[in-house]
């Protein structure tokens, strides 16, 4: 670009606005984005690449256009109830919990078992839904949770069967 | 005459009193007295895409608090007028209204233009495009995702059966239009969605709070007849639920509205324990 074009008859004109063989790339903390136009090569260097002459209706539309890189998702039609339950079981462990620590009965032991198991369960989930991401990570720490939970399930149950019970276990920790 | 010679006089008495006097008649600017220039940092993220390998960084600006507008944007736009016109950012209506100017300001997103400039002269105010997006130049971040997922949503009146254009209007009740306040005033400049962290790790399938309340906003109006439908297609783990309200929407927004809240209400439509507001339908024509 020189500068002897820069203002044509009082207007600047559109090349030197915008420059016609510019590489223009999205950066997120200096990498390139995803939509990075084609024709721009990565060199084998690091942090160095070749520009290759791309035609500037090309770069505007690599950048302006729509990219939705929204994988398809699995439907779920019954989405809302899970919601549903989930809230009823967290709401229901606010009344179970002083509810079996009151009553100190084998019903409601086991209930409190089986209750806070799944609510840890789906609040893992739900951590690891957002944070694990890819392609098989998330579906082998998704069934590690879900063994974890099995195991506390059935460990629960033994702790209930041949010992004191939860509620009690609970009140004796507590009185230390 | 009389009045020159009666200056002259007063002059000669106490030059020192009318001095302000006389400066006013000289610059007839500035009334009063200059004050010492209130310089005032800004650290301002910079990455140019033409430089090759280039890591972004801040960028320090001073700006006389004096000779400045009293908003961020203000400081912007003196700083690319007199200092650096390679600096990058968006802006056009300089009052709230277009949503082009938001940015992560000393940590908080929001728009320059409604952003008053912090006047404490020892602290530097930190400018960073909004955070967890693609960045196209400096302060320019790259909303192709955002519009896309706007997009999705169908932001638009939708009637079952055939509609002639031209031949009639929808009317709406009072009561109805007023379901549409503090949904309609959107202005889709993502502060809300970009200080997500939901929408940070989930952007490309979370459909993040902007564009939910967006949506709510077309799934109450009484004029839609696709509330359902539209409901229907959030059933999938991502789209709504990866809303854990975390409220940093309802916290950033400049408008003052409560995406937080429309996404609590497209959730209980969905358990299907709430119906959907009644649409009067009395006042839509057949």
């Amino acid at each position: 670009m020189t500068s002897a074009n820069l203002f044509r008859g009082g207007y600047r004109s559109l090349n030197t606005i915008i420059r016609p063989y510019s590489s223009i790339q999205s950066s997120f903390n200096g990498r390139a984005a995803t939509f990075a136009p084609k024709n721009i090569i990565f060199s084998a260097q690091p942090n160095q690449f070749i520009q290759t002459r791309v035609p500037m209706n090309q770069i505007l539309r690599s950048v302006t256009s729509v990219h939705p890189h929204r994988s398809p998702l699995a439907r779920d039609e019954h989405a809302g109830q899970h919601w549903t339950i989930e809230r009823y079981v967290a709401m229901g462990l606010l009344a179970l919990i002083p509810g079996s620590i009151l009553l100190e009965t084998a019903v409601t032991d086991y209930l409190l078992a089986a209750a806070l198991v799944v609510h840890a369960n789906w609040g893992c989930h739900s951590i690891i839904i957002d944070y694990v991401h890819g392609k098989t990570l998330p579906k082998v720490v998704l069934g590690l949770m879900y063994t974890a939970s099995i195991v506390a399930f059935i460990g629960l149950c033994y702790f209930n069967y041949t010992d004191v019970g939860l509620s009690k276990a609970i009140k004796k920790i507590w009185s230390l | 005459m009389a009045l020159i010679s009666r200056a002259s006089a007063l002059l000669q008495t106490n030059l020192r009193l009318l001095e302000p006097v006389v400066r006013l008649a000289t610059t007839s600017a500035v009334p009063e007295e200059k004050k010492a220039p209130r310089m005032k940092k800004f650290a301002i993220y910079r990455w140019d895409p033409e430089q090759p390998g280039q890591k972004p960084y801040l960028k320090e600006y001073e700006v006389d608090l004096n000779d400045c507008g009293m908003m961020v944007l203000d400081a912007l736009v003196k700083i690319k007028n007199e200092q650096d016109s390679t600096l990058a950012f968006r802006r056009s209506c300089r009052e709230g209204i277009c949503g082009s100017c938001s940015m992560n300001i000393n940590g908080t997103n929001t728009l320059a233009c409604l952003c008053k400039i912090d006047e404490s002269l020892s602290k530097k105010t930190k400018i960073y495009p909004l955070p967890h997006m693609f960045v196209i130049k400096d302060l320019i971040p790259d909303l192709s995702n955002f519009y896309a997922q706007y997009k999705s949503i169908e932001p638009y009146l939708k009637r079952k059966g055939e509609i002639k254009v031209g031949e009639q209007q929808f009317y709406q009740s009072v009561e109805d239009r007023a379901k549409l306040d503090g949904l309609y005033e959107c202005i889709l400049c993502a502060c809300c969605s970009t200080s997500c962290p939901s929408y940070w790790w989930n952007s490309d399938k979370y459909l993040g709070p902007a564009v939910l309340l967006q949506s709510y906003r077309w799934i109450i109006d009484s004029r839609d007849q696709f509330a359902k439908e539209r409901l229907d297609k959030f059933r999938d783990e991502f789209s709504v639920y990866r809303c854990h309200t975390i409220m940093n929407c309802t916290t950033v927004c400049p408008k003052g509205l409560n995406p937080g809240q429309a996404i609590a209400e497209i959730k209980k439509l969905m358990s299907g324990l709430w119906k959907e507001p009644s649409k009067n339908a009395s006042v839509i024509p057949a």
